[in-house]
């Protein structure tokens, strides 16, 4: 009996540390599945169009990049639940405009890494452009169509005018969609100025050229970046793998549609000197009046 | 129930006017129906576009507007923004001093206006439709279109003059009875490369003659172009439609104008903002080359 006894013992203790090495296992198991199932995300949020486009963003995204690995692309309408969200992430990527970066990198420990391009440009121009018979800012201070956010747009004509006596907080903005949208409006005589850029304005060149020779160009912006990818403080392996495919989107024909839709077609990767500009936002050309 | 809260909301609206200490503008929305989507979208930009406050009142069902009629009559409105046709009707015949503004009307030149009646077309310019087709299909220059005379004669003339302008040659067919769509776009689609539906009763109206129109277009391999996002489902490649939030707005500066006394130039306004829809399976199917940085200007894509 005694021996039995011992036996029966042992044979407890052995079922005892298996049970302790299955919990383990199991629990390290779930660890592991709750980690994974956990995606990694890239948000994105546009302060230089109003275009409704977030489902059509997020299906193609997400599209292209199930066939990668876990990560999803996030699109945001509003932009304080944005700023909230990436607060509150931890770790991912931050898909949004130069101007944006500028004003919450301090406040959202994020660290740029791409820059976007178009056409092998790093930066763009925003501009005023009016119809050829409009002379002077005074003239046609009532509305201006834009394609960006009130706030930006006030800011950029803002910057535009230093010189000149208006006060651009009492100007009416019309959001629209697009900028092909805000430059329609001033040739149907809806707007009196439009904010786009010097693409789109070259762009109605090709498409428009009518329209285009109505117009002119009254005021320069500066030369602001296009917009940047930026990391969210806790880099992983999880997001640097994701970069990895962001950065290679515009290599192949289905990445190349995806970042068309945001208006880019390539990255540059942000060198340390560059990191100082984008907190400025300034790539040194001052504004012009005409 | 809901006549309830209408009776109370009514009530509110009234005595609303005398508790305020500062003279705001009497501000009403009307709306046909609050239910359909689009007339929610234009409303809320409407509403959020404006700083003074605004009052809503839904006609969707009988009883909806025998309230908001007697609303209207019991409290002088200074500006009343009309959402449909139903909500301009009303707003016409019990407001006749107020200022009108009216959106989401189809043929808006056979409403009654008067000296204070303003609005927002429901039709897109054919310039801004033909200017996003060259967008996005830089190398599709020959469009073809059907069109019925008795509808659609002076609209064909000026798209056919505006198509210049942008390097397209319009191509159009007259016909008189939905019989002869199918014979006349046989012909049209062996000399153009792309077919636009536009907005002609003779052609839309039967399903059949629609779905006929797809068929043909589909089996030559011609993209269909269209105006409205209901033609998706039946295989159009791009739609052109108007934007409703840009409408809400647009509404909302003429009202702002209405308020501070500035001057407003038309007083039907055409709509600026434009929603791109665009089929990128047929695009495939079809072996077209389109412009793949206008895929930003695209709202949604079929895929």
């Amino acid at each position: 009996m005694p021996h039995n006894c011992q036996h029966t013992s042992n044979k407890s203790r052995w079922v005892g540390i298996y049970c302790l090495i299955l919990q383990w296992g199991l629990l390290a198991f779930a660890w592991a599945v709750l980690a994974d199932s956990g995606k990694t995300t890239i948000y994105f949020f546009s302060s230089e169009t109003n275009i409704n486009n977030y489902a059509s963003l997020k299906q193609e995204f997400d599209r292209y990049l199930a066939q990668q690995g876990p990560y999803e692309f996030q699109p945001f309408k509003d932009r304080s639940a944005f700023e909230k969200r990436i607060k509150d992430a931890g770790s991912g990527l931050v898909l949004l405009s130069a101007w944006h970066y500028q004003e919450i990198y301090k406040s959202h420990d994020i660290k740029p890494v791409l820059i976007g391009t178009l056409g092998g440009h790093q930066t763009q121009k925003r501009i005023l452009v009016v119809l050829n018979g409009q002379t002077g800012p005074a003239k046609f201070m009532d509305i201006i169509a834009s394609a960006a956010d009130e706030q930006l747009t006030r800011l950029v004509c803002e910057k535009m005018a230093l010189s000149m006596p208006v006060d651009f907080k009492q100007l009416k903005i019309l959001a629209v969609p697009k900028d092909i949208d805000a430059l329609m409006s001033v040739g149907f005589g809806i707007s009196k100025a439009a904010l786009t850029t010097e693409n789109a304005f070259q762009r109605l060149k090709s498409v428009n050229p009518a329209l285009h020779r109505k117009m002119r160009i009254l005021a320069l912006g500066q030369d602001t970046y296009m917009p940047i990818v930026a990391v969210i403080s806790r880099e992983n392996e999880h997001v640097r793998r994701l970069l990895s495919i962001v950065e290679k989107m515009p290599g192949n024909e289905d990445g190349r549609s995806r970042i068309g839709m945001l208006g880019l077609d390539g990255w540059h990767k942000v060198e340390p000197a560059e990191e100082k500009k984008l907190e400025l936002n300034n790539c040194k050309t001052a504004p012009k009046i005409k | 129930m809901k006549t309830l809260t209408n009776i109370i909301r009514v009530l509110l609206l009234l005595l609303a006017a005398p508790m305020a200490v500062k003279a705001e503008p009497n501000i009403l929305v009307l709306n046909s129906n609050q239910s359909v989507e689009k007339y929610l979208i234009v409303q809320e930009s409407f509403v959020s576009s404006l700083a003074q406050p605004v009052s809503v009142l839904d006609l969707a069902t009988q009883q909806q507007l025998i309230v908001a009629e007697e609303a209207i009559g019991a409290k002088s409105f200074d500006i009343i923004y009309c959402i449909g046709s139903r909500a301009f009707n009303v707003a016409h015949q019990k407001a006749p001093t107020a200022n009108v503004i009216f959106s989401a009307i189809i043929n808006w030149k056979r409403l009654p206006m008067r000296d204070k009646t303003y609005g927002i077309s429901n039709e897109l310019h054919p310039l801004m439709q033909m200017t996003l087709f060259r967008y996005i299909f830089p190398e599709i220059k020959k469009i073809g279109l059907l069109y019925d005379e008795r509808f659609n004669h002076e609209w064909f003339d000026q798209a056919s003059m505006e198509a210049k302008n942008v390097g397209i040659e319009l191509m159009g067919r007259a016909i008189s009875d939905a019989n002869q769509a199918g014979p006349a776009l046989k012909k049209l689609l062996t000399e153009v490369e792309a077919y636009w539906l536009i907005s002609d009763p003779t052609i839309i109206s039967g399903e059949k003659t629609l779905l006929n129109l797809m068929e043909l277009c589909d089996g030559k391999q011609v993209p269909i172009f269209s105006y409205n996002e209901v033609f998706a489902k039946y295989g159009a490649v791009l739609i052109v439609s108007l934007d409703e939030a840009t409408v809400g707005r647009q509404a909302a500066g003429i009202a702002g104008s209405i308020i501070t006394g500035a001057a407003i130039g038309e007083k039907v306004q055409l709509p600026v903002g434009s929603r791109v829809v665009l089929n990128l399976n047929k695009i495939r199917k079809y072996r077209l080359r389109y412009s793949v940085d206008a895929l930003a200007n695209v709202n949604r894509i079929i895929e």
